[in-house]
């Protein structure tokens, strides 16, 4: 490029104030997210909230004396309390306008043709409201060591409970930037009413254990305790990059496959959390049906289209690409295989008495192929229904919202005339009317052989329209791995439905 | 030598609208081509697959010999995009925006700031690198958008509608701009609406209209093919009542108004013959039209493209241009 040698000084060199080595895009949220009120806001109120809940403390009550040590859990309580706000509410909320403004913005195509790929730019933006929230916890660290000062502080359950917090706060950040990428105000709206309730909720629970005398009593003296603590900061962590995978696929180019790497994730925290369920009592048993219904879901609302690129590495599989490919391609025709597997693997566990107790397996075993039903209900529509959605994921989501709401107005229905025994042969073709009704009449009188009749008739049967379905994504799939044969390429190069 | 663009049979369909149609082109490497077509017509769509950033549904697509769709990540370190719609980020300078793609294109150092340094010079960002990005005028916009285009010095250059929106002086900056690189051998694809422009600055023009290439030639190949009708093309200015002029032609055998303007218009004589002019001048005085000026113009490129795309149920002509490979 024809350029005069420089005569003036170089601004750029003006620009040190983040290292080469930090991601470009951790240091443009950073940048930017610095700057922005809500932080800056949050950060001073914080600061002077606890400044003036600390300075009461100290001048109310004499540091040491019996009255300071009731103060002392006091403070803890406003500590968490105002930490946790900040922290779990306003920072997560932040996130769920993390990708949409680059999308509304437009400038997502931008980022897409430098060396950031779809997960570097949604892992940088995580990490750098992270990395605020960070700077806010480490910011209030000195009114921590303050607190130590008047008396009664459990340091290790209070240490514990801090660093659980910031876990959480990751976790929901996770859940906020990966759905910051779905178009929908609706459901970005439930997602911020979610956190909301978590500002009803948490904080209270946070402030009454407080009061009680220890952040939720976080002591790990028991082997079972540890295991399960272990058990719940996985399923946590899982839970944060599995939204951020999520929100990943969805600006991903159809050169990216994104799916396979989050699969094969999700099986190695199910085989983790098998581990070290038998040594936690199988209390860890809820943290795998979440791990396994959110593999479930996204596996059966992943868009089935992708560039021919995507099946080169498993080309080089050899004689086993047609079994990884089933598997682990994008998409939710390889999906649906998918789901069996992980149904076949909960089987197994199950079996061997690894996932739960005989008792529990015997009372729940019903409730299994419900839960399951529920979760392809919304797949079996979309794909037959809703074939030109153009986010699979939301679409997937209204209609098992809707769903509930239905099963919900039954169960009611039920209820209140008295009729929830007969409301029971809807379960069928509302599977999450039977998981509503098992606590109740489900468990009670039909726990014998028709309920469980009554959760796999519509398993199989949606299972086997979803079979079906996906047999033209299949054979478009086999069209593009042979255009990867064809020198030079063949015409046919994406998967899309649209395709001439 | 491998043309630095090739496009072949390519088709992109959003449901039953065939945004891009089977077309096909090479540019060679170090020409500018310029990418004519009205809204709608596939312009921005085959850029957007020339630039990874959507998929073709069937063809094949090469940038400097790199398939776009096997090898996307290749094709963007070869090529520079300017979209025709360009949004900044708040909250940053022009600087902090530059030094970030700098940095996402791979740039560390020393070497990152060297590069800022010579973009920032070349496209005259230096004198505002500590404004805010969003609030530059449009031509400082524009800018800004083919600075970072240029970090990673591509070889390809594919600019969607760079001149739209900008006033004279900042069309005229752009144009200088595009000279240069072009002097620097680099590929240009340019869309644009302002085809006199064009015109000036391409070493080829593709017309695309529904999807479908209609030329692809330079720009003297462009008037033989659409000069079919032959004819003289004249300005009119009026003293006053320009509405009589419309009229007047209407009147008037062999005599069409092209074009409307203030004071007059531009009209269109069917025939060859210089001398038809004169007499048209002369029954014009007769007819009592003020004519303030009459003088012959050239055919333009707006005339080819309105020729080309303007008449109702025309089939697309044979590709003088096309090379046999294609084939």
């Amino acid at each position: 490029m024809p350029t005069a040698p420089p005569t003036t000084p170089a601004p750029a060199a003006l620009l040190a104030d983040f290292s080469d080595r930090l991601s470009p895009i951790v240091v443009k949220e950073l940048r930017q997210g610095l700057r922005q009120p809500t932080f800056v806001i949050a950060f001073l109120c914080l600061q002077v909230l606890l400044c003036i809940v600390v300075l009461v403390a100290v001048l109310s009550a004499p540091v040491g004396s019996h009255a300071g040590l009731r103060v002392g859990s006091t403070v803890s309580g406003f500590f968490f309390v105002l930490l946790g706000i900040a922290i779990l509410v306003v920072q997560p909320l932040r996130g769920l306008g993390a990708l949409a403004t680059e999308i509304k913005a437009d400038t997502l195509d931008l980022l897409l043709l430098t060396r950031l790929n779809s997960w570097r730019i949604t892992f940088g933006k995580w990490l750098a409201l992270v990395s605020q929230s960070a700077l806010l916890v480490v910011a209030v660290l000195p009114y921590l060591i303050l607190r130590y000062y008047l008396g009664g502080m459990q340091l290790f359950s209070e240490l514990l409970a801090l660093l659980t917090l910031f876990i959480a706060s990751a976790s929901f950040t996770g859940v906020t930037v990966g759905f910051s990428a779905t178009a929908s105000l609706v459901i970005r709206g439930l997602v911020a009413l979610g956190i909301l309730l978590v500002l009803l909720v948490v904080p209270n629970m946070l402030a009454a254990s407080m009061m009680r005398g220890g952040p939720l009593v976080l002591t790990l003296s028991t082997r079972a305790e540890v295991y399960g603590y272990a058990g719940f900061i996985l399923m946590l962590v899982f839970f944060g990059y599995y939204f951020l995978e999520m929100g990943a696929t969805q600006i991903a180019p159809a050169a990216e496959n994104r799916s396979t790497c989050k699969r094969l994730v999700g099986l190695v925290v199910l085989g983790l959390l098998a581990w070290l369920l038998p040594n936690d009592g199988n209390a860890l048993f809820p943290c795998w049906l979440i791990v396994a219904s959110l593999l479930i879901v996204d596996a059966l609302s992943e868009r089935p289209e992708f560039a021919a690129s995507v099946l080169r590495p498993f080309r080089r599989l050899g004689p086993l690409r047609y079994l990884a490919s089933a598997f682990l391609l994008p998409g939710w025709a390889s999906g649906i295989f998918f789901v069996a597997l992980l149904v076949g693997i909960t089987l197994a566990l199950v079996k061997a008495d690894v996932l739960i107790n005989r008792t529990y397996a015997d009372e729940l075993r019903a409730f299994g192929p419900l839960w399951l039903a529920a979760l392809l209900l919304p797949a079996v529509v979309v794909s037959v229904f809703m074939r030109k959605a153009k986010n699979l994921f939301t679409a997937y989501t209204v209609v098992f919202i809707a769903s509930l709401i239905v099963a919900l107005v039954f169960f009611i229905i039920g209820q209140t005339t008295n009729t929830t025994k007969q409301m029971m042969w809807l379960v069928p073709v509302c599977p999450s009317l039977g998981i509503m009704s098992y606590g109740d009449y489900g468990r009670a009188n039909l726990k014998g052989d028709l309920l469980l009749c009554l959760a796999l008739i519509p398993c199989g049967v949606f299972w086997l329209v979803l079979l079906l379905r996906s047999l033209a994504h299949w054979t478009r799939i086999r069209t593009l791995d042979h255009s990867l044969d064809a020198k030079p390429p063949a015409a046919v190069v994406t998967a899309t439905p649209d395709a001439a | 030598m491998t043309p630095a663009i090739r496009v072949h049979n390519l088709h992109r369909h959003f449901g039953s609208l065939k945004a891009v149609n089977g077309i096909s082109f090479e540019i060679a490497a170090g020409s500018v081509c310029g990418f004519i077509g009205a809204n709608g017509a596939g312009k921005t769509t085959t850029m957007r697959i020339l630039a990874t950033l959507d998929s073709p549904g069937a063809g094949t697509v090469e940038i400097s010999g790199v398939d776009v769709v096997q090898e996307p990540w290749k094709v963007r370190h070869r090529l520079g995009w300017m979209p025709d719609h360009f949004n900044v980020y708040g909250h940053m300078s022009v600087l902090e925006f530059m030094d970030f793609h700098a940095r996402a294109l791979g740039f560390r150092g020393k070497e990152r700031q060297h590069r800022l340094q010579e973009v920032m010079e070349f496209t005259d960002l230096m004198p505002i690198a500590d404004r805010p990005a969003n609030k530059l005028s449009k031509g400082m916009t524009q800018r800004l958008c083919l600075g970072r285009a240029l970090v990673h010095d591509p070889d390809v250059l594919v600019l969607d509608e760079p001149a739209a929106g900008l006033d004279p002086q900042a069309r005229v900056e752009l144009k200088h701009l595009i000279r240069l690189l072009a002097a620097d051998g680099k590929t240009l694809l340019i869309s644009s609406h302002i085809l006199s422009e064009l015109g000036e600055m391409c070493d080829s023009l593709i017309f695309i209209n529904h999807g479908s290439i209609i030329h692809d030639g330079d720009a003297a190949s462009l008037m033989r093919q659409t000069d079919a009708g032959g004819g003289i093309y004249l300005n009119v200015q009026l003293a006053s009542n320009p509405e009589a002029l419309a009229a007047w032609c209407l009147m008037q055998p062999n005599v069409k108004l092209v074009e409307a303007g203030k004071h007059g218009g531009r009209l269109r004589l069917a025939t060859d013959d210089p001398t038809q002019a004169a007499a048209l001048l002369s029954r014009m005085v007769k007819d009592g039209l003020p004519v303030m000026e009459f003088h012959r113009e050239q055919r333009n490129l707006e005339d080819a493209f309105m020729a080309m795309v303007g008449r109702p149920g025309m089939q697309p002509p044979p590709l003088p241009s096309q090379p046999e490979s294609m084939d």
